[in-house]
């Protein structure tokens, strides 16, 4: 019962697959050629003992930042002073800094692309105009965020910076995806308001912004999830929020902030990615 | 006065017409109520959390013009430091930034090497238990809300300072990423070779490897380019907290004042390499389809 019984048919297509072996071992070698040279890179110089124990006390003070070896008296325990405050340098109002720096640092880069994005979409500027525009914004795009925060710290220092940072580096991104819209406009339903009689601002007002402002605003929501992460790293170039915490707390190894910090950030960018999500998927599902 | 009254109604009524929509009959002489519009509401909620924030960030229109432009010591001063470039410098940025390259190509593939059995137990159609399922999402959603730069800082202190944290950093960032887009791709697949196989007897892993390995091979290699091409961002960054590559290099010419004109020098060939990385990797997931 261990014959192979297979059909001259099935047998004729089987033999007229196309013999992808010498791609596939082609595409393999210069991966692995890749990686071999990649690897060169990493000079492994021993693992740091101290490192490990870093590890070690990073992952209980992350699972009780109360804990409290030594024994000696505290008066305020950590998460009292930390988590459980409103004080300005306490992890709730840093939270809630990042977040409004997020907040309003999306708002100015959503608003700065519109005009970026109209200006670089080709149905409006033609093929080169596009084409210059999208270089710009590439070279918008590739510059790392903690460079605009060094650069806007001498606009305001403190929060101001955080935000026009978060505000340049969202225009990269949010002006690609609008401009990906501004292209997709049907122009038929312009066609059909002009044939009805409409004026210029009643064919924007009811044949283009309806189009538009769906995906706008959704295109938003996704970069303010972004930017809350990025708010809470750009702290460390002193833009304010949690980063500088969270960053001076882990350099000087004081375990239970690095803890009561990740308390902090953990929850809230889950909660604001559900809800990023969902409210996303809201604005597609009604479309106009 | 009668028409001062009048005109505070008509106001009055305006406004509350914003809010709930005055019904219209039609020439059939049916009456349609309009949806209750929920713009006015947003709008609102949007400017109250405007002012709140704006009083949390010390936003103020004019400290924000009047700074910006600020000729004498506002950024413009500081970016025109960055002029004339310092081009002769250019043969010492190459090594750096293939040590970025490096980081990067071998953080991605062995993160995404790892995503793809992850994402086998994260999705609901192939791993039956929904306990392991939902245990395995949890862990990848709280790697995916931390910023990669704490990894670089923490691996940074496990590993002396250079490539090899990075890589880490950059491994377990797209191990995380990967790994979600990954099973949200599974999920959707269509099992019916997959049972097929294993009703002939062939055991699980043998049923994958026929059936769901030839859809999943392009949808892993798509993404994992795809992560390559963010990575390779990151990567540059990383360099800024010691983690390796290009970014502390370009940290240096920020803060020292007398390297500043090598920033744009470390510029562009942060901007080359990037154009390159996402050409190519846009090139090769449009040919896997």
């Amino acid at each position: 019962m261990n014959e192979k019984i297979i059909s001259p048919e099935v047998l004729e297509t089987l033999q007229k697959e196309p013999v992808t072996i010498y791609k596939k071992l082609l595409a393999l070698t210069i991966v692995l050629a890749l990686a071999i040279w990649s690897f060169l890179a990493i000079n492994f110089s021993g693992v740091n003992m101290n490192g490990l124990t870093v590890v070690r006390n990073l992952l209980i003070y992350f699972v009780n930042p109360n804990y409290n070896p030594s024994g000696h008296v505290i008066t305020e325990s950590v998460l009292s002073k930390y988590l459980f405050s409103l004080e300005k340098w306490a992890v709730p109002y840093l939270m809630y800094e990042t977040i409004m720096i997020a907040f309003i640092g999306t708002f100015l880069g959503a608003l700065i692309s519109i005009p970026f994005a109209f200006l670089s979409s080709k149905n409006i500027v033609g093929n080169y105009g596009s084409y210059v525009g999208s270089i710009i914004i590439t070279m918008i795009r590739t510059v790392p965020i903690f460079v605009w925060g060094i650069v806007f710290i001498r606009v305001q220092g403190g929060a101001m910076a955080g935000v026009l940072a978060i505000a340049v580096s969202s225009i990269g991104m949010i002006s690609k995806l609008y401009i990906e819209v501004i292209e997709d406009i049907d122009t038929g339903i312009l066609e059909a308001l002009d044939s009805t009689g409409a004026t210029t601002l009643q064919k924007i007002r009811f044949g283009i912004l309806p189009q538009l402002t769906a995906s706008f605003l959704s295109t938003a929501i996704y970069r303010f999830e972004i930017n809350v992460k990025n708010a809470t790293i750009l702290g460390m170039v002193g833009a304010g929020g949690i980063g500088f915490t969270l960053i001076d707390a882990l350099g000087s190894f004081n375990f239970p902030i690095v803890a009561v910090c990740l308390w902090g950030i953990i929850p809230i960018v889950l909660i604001i990615e559900f809800v990023s999500t969902k409210l996303r998927s809201k604005l597609t599902s009604s479309e106009v | 006065m009668k028409k001062f009254l009048d005109g505070i109604k008509k106001l009055l009524n305006k406004l509350y017409r914003i809010f709930v929509p005055e019904p219209v009959t039609t020439e059939m002489n049916t009456v349609v109520v309009p949806p209750k519009p929920i713009l006015p509401y947003v709008l609102i909620v949007f400017v109250i959390v405007f002012y709140f924030a704006a009083r949390a960030t010390d936003f103020s229109l004019y400290t924000l013009i009047s700074r910006l432009f600020n000729f004498k010591y506002g950024p413009v001063s500081y970016l025109k430091r960055f002029f004339p470039p310092a081009w002769e410098y250019w043969p010492r940025v190459i090594d750096p930034i293939l040590e970025t390259i490096q980081m990067s190509f071998l953080g991605s593939l062995i993160g995404s090497v790892l995503a793809l059995p992850v994402a086998y137990l994260a999705s609901q159609n192939l791993t039956k238990s929904k306990v392991v399922v939902s245990i395995v999402r949890v862990i990848l959603s709280i790697f995916r809300t931390l910023p990669i730069l704490i990894y670089g800082v923490f691996f940074k202190m496990i590993f002396f300072p250079g490539a090899l944290p990075g890589t880490i950093a950059i491994a377990l960032f797209t191990f995380s990423i990967v790994s979600k887009m990954l099973y949200e791709r599974i999920e959707i697949l269509d099992l019916g070779a997959y049972h097929a196989i294993q009703s002939t007897g062939a055991s699980k892993a043998k049923a994958f490897v026929a059936a769901l390995m030839p859809e999943i091979y392009p949808i892993f290699f798509s993404l994992s380019l795809y992560a390559f091409e963010i990575n390779i961002r990151y990567a540059a960054i990383l360099g800024y907290v010691g983690a390796g590559g290009i970014g502390f290099d370009l940290d240096l010419a920020l803060k020292d004042i007398s390297n500043n004109d090598r920033t744009i020098v470390i510029l562009i060939f942060i901007f080359v390499t990037v154009i390159l990385i996402e050409s190519t990797s846009r090139f090769l997931r449009r040919r896997l389809g």
